[in-house]
């Protein structure tokens, strides 16, 4: 089949590699009819992710037809349409019992690395290098889902692929991020960055109750998205978002800070320009300039959900 | 995940193993470093190397004890295994992958059986390798799951020179362990065990 294939820091080709194969008896394979890139496939592509091989399949945004299930599925049939959440997770755990998918014990096969690195490992991901279980990615014509009987739901009738290919990982990512605010009445959230998780986040805020949204980027057309959104926007490259921030809040601060960036925070404070020379010189990952000013625009007692990726260095 | 466990006591050489990594511990002990069934007489007092682990597993205590008590079952999931025959209640053969595409092979007896709670085995002759093993099992309140400790201790063929050069090899025998215990965990768990490898 064909797949996306990494070949090394901003470069990745479309090989042809074998197909993927029923493994343990609750996989299954499904037949990918819709995938999307996501924005931390960038920290990949830009070299940032470690323990990435040539010919590692990326993406982890996909759904499909199951074209081939293990024997110990018997929620799900050949023909069935299912959407693949990011994460995998065995359902069975301590973690999964609780719902803390993400957090699975039993799904990285490569979990001692990840402890050393990080305490304790996350659950595996799809396509995000061998950290995170090195499983093949859905940026391919098919794929192996390991324990499908927990992770993989089976999309209504009459709902096309576009409507729903964002459960995956963006639309549940932004709604993560909203609920994790603990919304209450009146509340003003301040969301840093309009991509796809930012968009969601602004949707699922007002979703939850927010009174109002404070969108904040610097491209034209993310802000007319996070506008039509609802929300009322800040370009950080025309003005300074902290003393705007407090301006519109009555000098008190917005109720909740929403870090939908991360890592690859792009900004010009004397801070910012700190985190580019260390990361150019390996001394660290990340460049947390977005969680900074998140922190400090945040009114007392309030909360900073941070969906934006983080490398923890 | 899986834990070392600490205890005071004179197995100098365990200083070489000890890992701290995700949730295997390391399990506070008072005492002396000798276990009341004295798994160390196989090997004599001050040598050898001894490796100490524990994981959290949500089963019961009873579950976990049946799985184990069967040794036949532990190749599953204890990687460097490849086969173990129970010839009789007490007894049962071993046959293991060593470093450098070698095997070796023992007999081995249950010297201690406390159904749920405890199980111990020791080589004896013919053994290529001495060694013994004790393993725990302690339900924890509230539904949490069951602590499984093992201790186990060997005599490498060559002596302490044998287990630097495994550990070289990448070999090292507390990771093995670990990750012996993490599949353990996966199988009991979830039914299999996590992979990303081509055919199994």
């Amino acid at each position: 089949m064909k797949a996306l294939c990494w070949h090394g820091k901003n470069d990745v080709r479309v090989d042809t590699v074998p197909d993927p194969e029923i493994i343990n008896s609750r996989d299954i394979i499904v037949r990918i009819t819709s995938t999307a890139i996501c924005g931390s496939d960038l920290h990949i592509y830009n070299g940032f992710i470690p323990m990435m091989q040539t010919g590692d399949v990326l993406g982890h945004e996909f759904m499909g037809e199951v074209v081939e299930t293990g024997r110990a599925i018997t929620n799900l049939v050949k023909g069935d349409r299912v959407v693949i959440p990011f994460t995998i997770a065995c359902g069975n755990c301590f973690f999964c019992k609780k719902e803390f998918y993400s957090c699975c014990d039993n799904s990285n096969p490569n979990a001692s690395i990840a402890d050393k690195l990080y305490g304790f490992s996350s659950s595996g991901l799809f396509g995000y290098s061998h950290l995170y279980g090195g499983y093949a990615g859905g940026q391919a014509q098919y794929a192996r889902v390991p324990f499908a009987d927990v992770g993989a739901f089976k999309v209504p009738d009459g709902l096309p692929d576009e409507k729903v290919l964002f459960l995956t990982d963006i639309f549940p990512t932004g709604y993560m991020a909203a609920e994790n605010c603990g919304i209450e009445p009146g509340d003003t959230v301040a969301i840093w960055g309009c991509g796809p998780v930012g968009l969601f986040a602004i949707k699922s805020t007002f979703l939850l109750g927010a009174e109002r949204v404070i969108a904040i980027d610097r491209v034209p057309e993310r802000l007319q998205m996070a506008q039509n959104a609802g929300a009322e926007i800040l370009n950080y490259e025309q003005t300074s978002v902290l003393e705007e921030l407090k301006a519109q809040t009555g000098g008190m601060g917005p109720d909740r800070c929403i870090d939908a960036v991360g890592m690859e925070a792009h900004g010009h404070s004397p801070d910012h320009v700190m985190d580019k020379a260390m990361q150019l010189a390996r001394l660290g990952t990340d460049r947390p300039h977005v969680f900074r000013e998140a922190i400090m625009a945040c009114r007392k007692a309030g909360t900073v959900p941070l969906p934006g990726v983080y490398g923890g260095g | 995940m899986g834990y070392p466990l600490a205890r005071t006591g004179k197995f100098t050489s365990e200083k070489l193993f000890v890992r701290y990594s995700g949730p295997l511990y390391t399990a506070l002990r008072t005492g002396t470093g000798s276990e009341p069934s004295n798994p160390a007489a196989v090997i004599p007092h001050g040598q050898g190397i001894r490796i100490d682990r524990g994981i959290t597993i949500q089963r019961s205590a009873a579950e976990l004890y049946e799985f184990w008590r069967n040794f036949e079952n532990l190749p599953c999931f204890m990687k460097h295994l490849e086969a173990v025959t129970v010839m009789d209640i007490k007894h049962s053969t071993w046959r293991a992958k060593a470093p450098l595409g070698q095997h070796v092979s023992w007999n081995a007896e249950l010297t201690v059986d406390e159904p749920n709670t405890r199980i111990a085995w020791r080589s004896v002759e013919p053994m290529d390798i001495p060694n013994a093993g004790t393993v725990q099992f302690k339900e924890l309140p509230s539904g949490r799951g069951t602590t499984v400790e093992v201790t186990l201790e060997y005599n490498p063929p060559v002596g302490m020179l044998g287990a630097l050069v495994a550990r070289l090899l990448g070999e090292e025998p507390g990771i093995q362990v670990e990750d012996d215990l993490r599949r353990f965990k996966q199988l009991m768990e979830t039914g299999e065990i996590a992979t990303n490898v081509g055919r199994q």
